[in-house]
Formats: structure tokens, sequence, C-alpha cells
């Protein structure tokens, strides 16, 4: 109950803590070289990350939502476009100057195992950026692990163990630990449960709203799972091959998509109650286009049973209905 | 009655005899069959989901062997032919599908003349026939383009494509049972909704039985006719696919379901199952479950429970969508009711999620198991709102509702019977609480 109120309460501010103007992130991908090839992975996005709210992106594989998460935080750098953190321009500013961001911005990854190091152990793991930013004091580095364990749930006695003989779930409390070992503002989540048991799952997320409460965290959540999603998230981005389609309150975006890819995702979810299911359910049909060559004008036309002439001709701008905003030529009623 | 399965699988065990000891990684497990149907086994990773599958193809690896049970396929046993006599059987009565295509398929090949292949080795036909059938193999699983995706190499084509060709590969032979091992946990969900559709009308057209693996809850509801739910190597529940939604019964089960977050409520906490799944190594004394259960007595850590008849326990049923009404008193069942809600919050118990949980959590279960009575609305879930809506929606469908709790020993048969074929397994759950209901397994 409170950090609903709460987090009302942060985000009715609506402070931007990170704004995307533009972005447009694109990779090489190989073809001739009179003909080089590219992968637009992420199109012209325009976004706002409000202080203390978890803003959930969600779209499927390949649709850009890592890469996304990534540039935001300037581990990729973007091809084109704007960052704004806390109103200041991040993109090409110079290292030294980033560098005290930097510790303000932490990612936390899908696979827990890849992404820790096999030959550390959780005190060395946890207090390596303890050390990188400066805490040179042993006993005062020890103090803090441990502090930071318990914070995540990880037993005392385990201080010295090594990845491999942890869990899938503690690997990932591992890994958080890891990210708030610096007190950050803005933490990018990507989809930190997607490879754990849905009772293990359960535990790492009401972790993740914990910390955030505590904290007063920020969070980027990317996800494939909507229902995890529906649980996290205050506000919630979808997006399909690189574009957003639509952003909009939780709540109401569930309640009522306006975009017709939303409305076929959430239709597509298999529901654990066998009450709804139902044969005439309307499926999405055909196969997600290549990001090397989108479709031309809205990238979901060549799917969309709702596409007309110009939808093949002219990217959707954003209209506002609301809180909501719709990329879309025909936005549902 | 078991005559009529299509495939019978009964106390199955296969252990692994690794350096560490033996790994009871399939403890006598019972799966039955119907034809035409499609049966879920649903849990955690690890719990023996796809040993089982390995075990009935006759293809499990050193250091892995069926040590127990038998395995009937149409009225044969199968448990112990020879490698020869297998390979016959698989391929033409059953067949099997995994998770990632990729890995069964040859990836210099074109898929086309791999399901040529598949056709030439088991029916006598010619090339240009068996080409023939391929390309309306292709047709029949949704291939869009068969002619030209029959050159495809694998990795031209797309996860769901790729699902689609070992479908249609694995019903060259039209056999009688499939075997699909987490076929969708690959895929995106649009895409994950396709092949499930896809998979319900070749059961339906053809007349195949699916075996379904999955951790997915909501796949076991969206298409399977029965389910059975393991843990750590066994079966614990078992049931027609709308009666374990209705009544969930094993303290697992319900765990499981109030897990997964809702996309018709807003939860501010999700209920958990605390720790982790035990290592098969050292497996509690008694249920495997106790180390977990929030209803766990004395005696479960140390008396293995068997399977029971699942009778409606005369006290409020925390996992289902319905609150039955407490009317009375149930012997020997009292004394876990409370500990519920408890476990609904905050309670941590940090670390202790590797161990094997030993005498410390049985005391801290015995510690809480204290209360003993309360009333029936006390344990009721949140997000009340969505479960008075589904109630509505569930008498209008002329089930029962949740007043006729009054009987104490109410069959599942209502359910399986509804849906007019075989009944392969009554509702059975392993669990104590569950006693008075009768044992199904010996
Ligand atoms: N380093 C890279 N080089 C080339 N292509 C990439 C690279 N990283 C991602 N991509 C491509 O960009 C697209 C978006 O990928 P990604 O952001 O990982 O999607 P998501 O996280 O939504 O699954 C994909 O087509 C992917 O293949
Ligand atoms: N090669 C192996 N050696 C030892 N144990 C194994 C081996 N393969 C599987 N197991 C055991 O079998 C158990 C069940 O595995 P599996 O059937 O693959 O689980 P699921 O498919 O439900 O995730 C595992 O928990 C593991 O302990
Ligand atoms: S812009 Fe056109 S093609 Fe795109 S989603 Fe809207 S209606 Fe469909
Ligand atoms: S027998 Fe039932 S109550 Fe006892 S521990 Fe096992 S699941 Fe829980
Ligand atoms: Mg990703
Ligand atoms: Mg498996």
């Amino acid at each position: 109950m409170n950090s609903g109120e709460r987090n009302m309460d942060r985000t009715e501010k609506n402070v931007a803590l990170l704004e995307a103007r533009h972005l447009v992130k694109e990779f090489p991908a190989g073809g001739t070289r009179r003909n080089p090839q590219v992968v637009y992975a992420v199109t012209d996005v325009n976004l706002e990350i409000l202080e203390g709210e978890t803003l959930a992106l969600v779209g499927e594989s390949g649709c850009g939502k890592s890469t996304l998460g990534r540039v935001l935080i300037r581990l990729l750098e973007p091809t084109a476009g704007e960052i704004l953190y806390r109103g200041r321009s991040i993109v090409g500013m110079k290292e030294t100057e980033f560098a005290g961001l930097r510790r303000e911005m932490q990612i936390i990854f899908q696979d827990p195992y890849a992404s820790l190091n096999p030959r550390m152990n959780v005190k060395e793991i946890i207090g390596e950026p303890l050390l990188t930013y400066g805490m040179k004091d042993k006993k005062e580095r020890e103090t803090r692990v441990r502090e930071l364990m318990q914070e995540v749930g990880i037993a005392q006695e385990f201080y010295n163990r090594y990845p491999h003989q942890f869990s899938g779930g503690q690997r990932q409390r591992i890994g958080i630990a890891r990210a708030i070992a610096l007190n950050p503002r803005l933490i990018i989540c990507d989809e930190p449960v997607s490879a754990l048991d849905v009772s293990i799952q359960s535990q790492v997320l009401n972790l993740l709203k914990d910390l955030q409460e505590r904290y007063g965290l920020t969070y980027l959540f990317i996800s494939h799972d909507l229902s995890v999603v529906k649980f996290i998230a205050d506000r919630v981005c979808v997006m399909f091959l690189g574009m957003i389609c639509e952003i909009g309150e939780t709540g109401a975006l569930y309640a009522k998509p306006l975009h017709p890819y939303t409305r076929f995702l959430l239709n597509a979810i298999p529901k654990a109650d066998p009450r709804l299911r139902s044969q005439e359910k309307e499926l999405l049909s055909g196969e997600i286009p290549s990001p090397v060559d989108p479709p031309s004008g809205c990238r979901f036309h060549t799917r969309c049973p709702y596409a007309k002439d110009i939808c093949r001709q002219k990217a959707p701008g954003c209209r506002k209905v609301g809180e909501r905003q719709v990329f879309c030529h025909f936005p549902l009623g | 009655m078991s005559e009529a399965m299509v495939l019978d699988i009964k106390n199955l065990q296969s252990h692994f005899f690794t350096a560490k000891g033996e790994v009871p990684a399939v403890d006598g497990v019972s799966i039955q069959v119907p034809p035409g149907k499609i049966i879920g086994i649903v849990g955690e990773s690890g719990c023996g989901k796809s040993m089982t599958a390995m075990s009935v193809m006759g293809l499990l690896r050193y250091p892995g062997r069926v040590v127990g049970g038998s395995i009937t396929l149409e009225g044969r046993d199968i448990t112990h032919l020879s490698p020869r006599e297998l390979s016959q059987v698989r391929g033409n009565e059953i067949s099997m599908i995994f998770q990632e295509p990729m890995t069964s398929l040859n990836p210099v090949y074109p898929v086309g003349k791999q399901v040529r292949e598949a056709i030439l080795l088991h029916q006598k036909v010619s090339k240009a026939e068996a080409k023939a059938r391929v390309l309306d193999i292709f047709r029949s699983v949704g291939i869009p383009e068969p002619e030209k995706r029959y050159y495809s190499y694998p990795h031209q084509l797309s996860g769901g494509l790729r699902q689609r060709v070992m479908i249609g590969m694995a019903m060259v032979c039209r056999p009688k049972v499939m075997i699909a091992d987490e076929p969708t946990t690959a895929l995106d969900v649009t895409i994950e909704a396709q092949i499930l559709r896809l998979m319900k009308k070749l059961c339906e057209e053809q007349g195949t039985s699916i075996i379904l693996i999955t951790h997915n809850m909501g796949v076991v509801a969206e298409v399977c006719d029965y389910v059975y739910v393991m843990y750590a190597g066994k079966v614990m529940e078992q049931a027609e696919t709308f009666a374990l939604f209705e009544r969930p019964s094993h303290p697992y089960t319900q765990g499981l379901l109030k897990s997964i977050p809702k996309l018709d409520e807003k939860a501010e906490r999700l209920y958990t199952i605390e720790g982790v799944v035990p290592n098969l190594l050292h497996l509690p004394k008694g249920c495997s479950f106790c180390t977990r259960c929030d209803q766990a007595q004395e005696r479960c850590f140390v008396e293995k429970p068997g399977l029971y008849e699942a009778v409606r326990l005369n006290e409020p049923e925390v996992g289902g969508r319905e609150s039955v009404e407490l009317n009375e008193p149930a012997a020997g069942v009292r004394e876990s009711v409370g500990l519920n809600e408890m476990a609904t919050g905050s309670r941590k118990r940090a670390g202790l999620d590797e161990s094997a949980a030993g005498s410390q959590e049985s005391a801290d279960m015995q510690g809480m198991a204290g209360g003993g009575s309360r009333k029936p609305g006390e344990c009721g879930h949140a997000g009340d709102g969505e479960d008075s809506q589904g109630r509505a929606g569930q008498e209008k469908e002329g089930q029962e509702p949740g007043s006729q709790g009054r009987e104490v020993r109410e069959k599942a048969e209502t359910h399986t019977r509804r849906d007019s074929g075989q009944e392969p397994a009554s509702h059975g759950v392993r669990c104590f609480r569950y006693e008075s209901g009768g044992q199904l397994d010996e």
C-alpha cells in the first residue's frame, strides 16, 4: 500500500530523471562495402523516465529493449539523438565528467551467471564497485558488503563463496547487491527475472520493490512478460521493431490498450485460468519482420489487421490521449 | 480402464548414478495418457519433467537409467525394448520435440530435405511422393510459402517457423503420442499462441495425444486437458485442468498459482514460496515439499505422504479462486490452518535458501503452527475484486459455487466426466492433509 502511494507522489511531481529525444541506435550488419547493411535497432525514440517510478519496456525479442536500455545509460553510444540526465545532456559528455554520474546509473542483467565473474567470490563481486569508487579501507568495505548482503537476503556465511555455488535466484540477489552498492538513482533491470522459476521470480520481484521503496530508486524494467510488468510497473512503454507503440499508466494501458499491437500482445498471453480459454481468441498472424529491412511507414503494418495505405507510407507520429501516448494512425477507440 | 490409455506410465523410476550418489530424478511417476488428449506436466526446473520424457522415449543417457516401473504404449510394454526395437517405436508411434529446435535440426541441410528423409526412413514411398508429403505437412503446420521454405536452412528460419518444422517432422508418421518438451518457452508470446493453437489443432484433427511439458501455468490452462504437477521427481497433484485451477489442493500447486503475478489485479506484494527446490541427493526424510510448505505438520518431516484423493477439506482453500465455507470440522487437518497468511507477509528466511533446511526450519514451522481456528474470511488473498468477478463468471457456467463445501468427500469426477473422454486420473494429491480421501497409489 505504502509504495503505491509514494510512487504516486513521486510520479505526480513528474520530474524526469532521464529523458531521451529522437534517440537512434543502428548497428552495422555486414553486407558489402557499397551496400552496407544496417540493423535499425532503435529508431527515433522519445521517452521520459520519471524520478522514483518504474517504467517498463516491453516487446518481443529483438525489438530493441536491451539496446535502448544500454544506450540510455551510455553503455552504448547512440547513433543520433539526445539524452538528458537530470536535465544535463550526457551524450558526448567527457568521460571525466560522466564518471561522476555513472555511479548513479546501474544495470542488472537477465542471466546473473553470465554477468558475474566466476573467479570472484561474493566479497569481491559486491566489493568491486566500492573499491573502484575509492573505498580503499578493507574493514569499511567488508562492513558495507555485509550490509548489502543482508539487504538482498544473502546469508552472511556465504561471504566467501563463488557464483557457481549459488542458485539462480541467489545469483540474481548478488547482482542486485552489486548494483545498489554505490547508492544509484537509476537501475536498468534487463529481464532480471526471466530466467527464474516462478517461485523464485516472486521473491526477487518483491525484493526489487522493497529496495525501490527503501531507497527511492528509479527503475527501467525491461521484460517480455506482461504479467510481471503488471505487478512491478507504474507506467509501460510498448515497443515493436525499434519503435515505440504506446506509453501509458499501467492499469489504464492494460484495461484499454490504444495501439493494435498492445492489444494483440495482451491477448496472446496464456492466462492461468482455463475459463478464459477461447478458441476464437484473435491471434496475430505472421512473423516479426527483420530490423535490417524494416517495413516502411508504421513498422507494424505487415501484421496489423487495421493497416491502410497511409500506414505503409508514413510513420505515425505521437498522439496524446490523456496521459497516454500512442503512435498509430488509427488508434483503437 | 488402463487398456483405453494410449500411454500408461506406472511408477516410473529413473536414477542418475553420479560420483556424489544416486540421484532419484524421476521418483515413482505414474501418468496416464488417453487418446486425443493433451496432458500437461508442469513444475519448476529440475523437478524431473524432461527426464520423465526421456525415459519414455528410451533416450536417457549415462549415468541415467530407468530402475523401476513400466511404460506401456498401446498395450505393449516398451520399458525394456532393445535399442533397435525402440528406434522403431520412436518416430512411428511416439515422437518428441524440444525447446530449441536448432539442437535437433541439422544446420547444413535444407529443412524440407530433413523432413523428407524422416518420411523415407519410415515409409515406403518414392522421393517425389515424399516431397509432396513434406509440402502437405508444411501447409498443415502453417508454414507460409512451403515450396520456398523447403529449401531453407534452419538458421534462415525464425524460431517459430523452426518449431513448426519440428512439429511437422514429429507428425510425419501420425504418431499416437507426441511429447513436446517446453516447445514454446523460447518463443515470443504472439508466436507461442500460434504454436499452441497448432498443437491443439493437430491433437483434435489427427487424434494424436500430446504430452506437453511446461513450467508455465498459463500454457497449461490454455491447452491441456489433464495436468500433472511435479516437484522433486514426484507427481504432487494430478487433475483434470478445470478441476486443478478451480480447486488447487496441494500446498505446492497453491503456492505456484499464487506466486504468478495476475494480469487482472494490482498486488502490492507477491506471494512467495520461500526457499528453493531441495537437492535431490539430500531430500528431506518425509514429504519432499516439507522444507518449503507453509502447512507442514510435524509428521510431514518424517513420513512420506502417498497420493490421496483430493477431497474437499473443510477449511478455507487458500489457493483456489473461491473460498469454501467452513461448515463442519474435519478431523486431523486443523493444526496447519493459519499458516498461510504468515507466509504471505515478508517473512524472510534469508540464507536458508540453499541449505537442505533441517531442524531449524521445522522448528520454525511448528512455532508458527500454533494458531488453531480462524474465520473463513481471514484467508482471502489480495485482489478480492478479481475474485468475486471470477466467481460470478463461474456460476454462470453452471459449475458449483463455493456453497457446496458442505460435502466432505466430493470427488473430482464431475469435472472429468464433463469432458466426455476417458478419465485418466482422478484428482490426486500427494499430501497428508488429504489422507481422509483414501490412497490412490500403492
Ligand atoms: N552489437 C550488436 N550488433 C549488431 N546487432 C545488434 C547488436 N546488439 C543488438 N543487435 C540487434 O539489434 C536488435 C535489437 O536487439 P535487442 O536490443 O537485444 O532486442 P531485445 O532486447 O528487445 O530482445 C536485434 O535485431 C539485434 O539482433
Ligand atoms: N546428467 C545428469 N547427472 C546427474 N543428475 C542429472 C543429470 N541430468 C539430470 N539430472 C537430475 O535430474 C533432475 C531432473 O532433471 P530434468 O528432468 O531435466 O528437470 P526439468 O526438465 O523438470 O527441468 C535434475 O534436478 C538433476 O538433478
Ligand atoms: S499505424 Fe496503421 S499499421 Fe500501424 S498500428 Fe496503426 S493502424 Fe496498424
Ligand atoms: S504432506 Fe502436505 S502439508 Fe505436509 S509438508 Fe507435504 S505438502 Fe505440506
Ligand atoms: Mg534483451
Ligand atoms: Mg526440462
